[in-house]
């Protein structure tokens, strides 16, 4: 700019932008003071009526609430701030498995659609286009209450691997009825630690390898096996010292049939099922969509030029393919992720006990809706707020600068 | 046609090459061919087939109750008036952005048809042929006017929807008694609470988002606030906000009623991710636009109202017609705060113990009915959105 500043005293106030700005902002400020007073106000006024004082006491309070699952121990007289905990390593758990499950599922979807096979082509079409356009709420009760609860109970339920054993038990190693499935599964024992420890050193040798690997192909420039190697060691060393070790680190957890139940080995509640196969269905199909659109965006060009160069076909997707689409794909996946944290809270509408629904049932039995929502919503935003940072600051860096 | 690409299989056996080409060109290929033909045996013989045997009682004797909740009978001639309206400015939307009538106008007729010869009235049964006939009438209607007169037409018919069909689906005394909102229930309802959404959330989140892209850093960092506060968090624990919060914030003798709370927890989750995509669409103006607007001297509130604002808009109106998807798919959670739309009347018609085992063809009914409406509208956009790049091509 090679204008001289014009004399300040010659503009006249609501002329001069700057200040015209500072006075606008300080209105914005004082009317959203004011709003934002009122309202909380307001709700003081309401809730010391009906003789209430925000506080948050009441967590450490008795919940007197039963929940059906939990990954810490609960019971209804531990604290309410017991049971939010209990209710957030649900949410996470939950969303966690859905997100690696959804993610390998919605790989395989975008493979299909992208697949030259006219059938398998369309099949995939026609599994994205239902499964975008229902609501997610919608897809958990139709697992839930078409699918669980038509099953037959407890009694006359589905069995798969029935072995009589001699105390007169029946042992199984698969069922499936209204309440959920029961099947065999292995525990870590009581040995679990030494093995664990065997697995943490033979990690930390295959990551060594790795280095090793990278570095000799970085020196010579001869092409090394980077990831094979050291996951075969991992694997190998793990499975040697399992063999190895003088107590079996996991033992068989079978199920027994008892009269009203089915007791032991791993359990997987309808509830947890519904949640987690509802959330795999929908997230998937919008992640093939973010492959697919990363993938298709790529120019044929750069394939054909890679070819052209003598890179192979695993080549040319690792090298070529890949780096360029992951630049499309990544944020528009975490924001996918953050998603399904987020849509863990539907487990509300089917009785599993996540954060939000353990919400709702505090609020119910304390009448604390205010500090309960002011809290439920301080967890979930740091969650993604944590999340949004980093793909903000990652979309900074790959945003095409404009001169 | 002699095509010296073609190779001569091609040419005189096209459907085996097709078949050859598409199906069984490699030794993969026709082990996927043969795993999807097995997929699809198993979908027609476990899942359709079914279908056929399923008692369908439950659907026929509820239909009323799933379409449009408990509003009184003799009034809904209002809702048909509404379709009549909405149906109009559909066939001449779809005239302004193509010539032969696209694919998602039959599959609308189809279903149009199918609702004609459910067991409804025979008043409502013309009704909806009267929709179909609307549909298409318009189509050819629109063909008739100037291109400027119809995007006009279109563009103010759209507008006032939302006004027209609150006004006569709620009445206002005299000759339209008022029908209260606890009344409205099933497909009614989500549709009003998804339109509604739509509609309010554009104005606000265009003030968010230019906020948020403001100079003025009060005004920015309050928008951020706000923006992120509700991207973070569910829209159920944003529904609870206004179902429980709400009444207890405004002042005493106001008390909104549930509709009112709902919709404000919707119209607020809303507004927010409106605003980051049209923070997306106001990014997308190039840095020329402005300089050339500053350069015929307008000032800055006149360049985003005259310059930036059209060009934005007008490209947001696929995502806009987009999202009312999301809109309409995101209302199902009003049913968990005890509404009755679309999924909370399902709820409420299998506790009904002559119905209990029904909620399986209840849930399917209600299924597709979320899908041929997110599908036909998905679809209409991306026609919108054809036709809208097309334009900004030619004028670059």
């Amino acid at each position: 700019m090679s204008l001289t500043r014009p004399n300040k005293t010659n503009i006249p106030l609501w002329q001069d932008t700057h200040k015209r700005q500072i006075l606008a902002q300080f209105i914005f400020a004082v009317l959203v003071i004011v709003i934002v007073s009122l309202l909380y106000g307001n709700i003081i006024d309401s809730l010391s009526e009906i003789g209430m004082i925000p506080s948050f006491r009441f967590l450490r309070m008795d919940s007197n609430i039963d929940i059906s699952e939990s990954i810490i121990s609960v019971d209804n007289t531990s604290s309410n701030l017991r049971l939010i905990v209990s209710g957030f390593l649900n949410t996470i758990s939950i969303s966690f498995l859905a997100i690696i499950f959804s993610t390998i599922l919605g790989l395989i979807i975008a493979l299909c659609r992208l697949s030259t096979n006219y059938l398998i082509n369309k099949l995939a079409v026609i599994y994205i286009e239902i499964i975008r356009n229902i609501p997610l709420l919608l897809l958990l009760l139709i697992w839930y209450r078409a699918f669980f609860l038509k099953l037959p109970g407890i009694k006359e339920a589905i069995i798969f691997g029935k072995t009589l054993q001699e105390g007169g038990q029946t042992q199984l190693s698969f069922s499936l009825s209204n309440r959920g499935i029961s099947m065999a599964w292995l525990r870590p024992s009581d040995h679990f630690t030494p093995f664990l420890v065997c697995m943490a050193i033979a990690f930390v040798v295959a990551i060594a390898l790795g280095i090793f690997l990278k570095h000799r192909e970085n020196h010579t420039g001869k092409e090394q096996r980077i990831i094979l190697f050291p996951f075969l060691l991992f694997i190998g060393l793990s499975l040697i010292s399992y063999a190895l070790l003088p107590n079996a680190a996991l033992q068989k957890d079978i199920p027994v049939l008892g009269k009203f139940n089915i007791s032991g080995g791993l359990h997987i509640t309808a509830e947890w099922f519904s949640l987690f196969s509802g959330l795999i269905l929908y997230t998937s199909a919008f992640i093939a969509e973010i492959f697919r659109a990363g993938i298709q965006g790529i120019p044929k060009g750069q394939i054909e030029a890679a070819r052209s160069l003598g890179l192979s076909h695993m080549k040319t997707i690792r090298l070529v393919i890949i780096p360029q689409a992951k630049v499309v794909i990544i944020p528009p996946l975490t924001s996918q992720y953050l998603g399904v944290a987020k849509n863990t809270s539907l487990g509300v509408a089917i009785g599993f006990p996540d954060l939000f629904a353990i919400t709702g049932t505090i609020i119910n039995q304390s009448g604390r809706a205010l500090e309960m929502i002011i809290l439920v919503m301080a967890i979930y935003l740091t969650l993604s707020l944590l999340t949004s940072l980093i793909m903000n600051l990652y979309n900074s860096r790959i945003q095409i600068k404009e001169r | 046609m002699n095509n010296p690409f073609k190779t001569p299989m091609e040419v005189k056996h096209p459907l085996y090459y097709w078949i050859h080409k598409n199906l069984f060109s490699t030794v993969g290929n026709t082990l996927l061919t043969l795993f999807s033909c097995y997929l699809l045996y198993l979908l027609a013989t476990k899942s359709l087939l079914p279908l056929f045997s399923w008692d369908w009682t439950v659907i026929q004797a509820n239909l009323k109750l799933i379409l449009t909740g408990s509003y009184p009978n003799e009034q809904l001639w209002r809702v048909h008036l509404c379709l009549w309206y909405a149906a109009f400015f559909f066939g001449m939307t779809f005239r302004f952005s193509r010539k032969t009538p696209p694919r998602i106008m039959y599959l609308l007729g189809i279903v149009l048809i199918f609702f004609a010869s459910c067991k409804f009235e025979t008043l409502h049964r013309l009704s909806m042929l009267c929709i179909l006939f609307l549909l298409f009438g318009s189509f050819f209607i629109a063909s008739k006017l100037k291109k400027e007169r119809l995007s006009l037409i279109i563009i103010f018919g759209w507008i006032l929807l939302l006004p027209f069909c609150f006004g006569v689906i709620r009445g206002f005394g005299g000759p339209l008694p008022i029908v209260k909102t606890n009344l409205w229930g099933g497909l009614l309802l989500s549709l009003l609470v998804s339109l509604t959404s739509i509609f309010l959330s554009l104005p606000i989140g265009l003030l968010l988002a230019l906020g948020r892209r403001s100079k003025m850093k009060i005004v920015k960092s309050v928008c951020i606030f706000l923006i992120e506060l509700i991207r973070g968090v569910p829209l159920i624990t944003i529904l609870f906000i206004g179902y429980l919060i709400l009444p207890m914030a405004l002042p005493k003798g106001w008390a909104p009623s549930v509709f009112i709370r709902a919709l404000s927890g919707v119209v607020l989750f809303h507004s927010a991710y409106m605003a980051e995509a049209l923070r997306g669409g106001l990014q997308g103006i190039s840095k020329t636009q402005y300089e050339a607007a500053t350069s015929l001297n307008l000032s800055p509130q006149k360049t985003m109202i005259f310059i930036i604002l059209p060009q934005v808009l007008k490209r947001m109106i696929p995502v806009l017609v987009n999202s009312f998807t999301s809109a309409l798919k995101d209302t199902s959670l009003i049913s968990i705060i005890g509404m009755l739309d679309l999924i909370g009347i399902s709820t409420s018609i299998v506790s009904n113990p002559k119905y209990l085992t029904g909620s399986a063809q209840v849930l399917f009914f209600e299924g597709s009915l979320y899908f041929v409406l997110c599908y036909s509208i998905s679809k209409a956009s991306v026609v919108l959105e054809k036709k809208l790049g097309v334009t900004t091509k030619i004028k670059k």
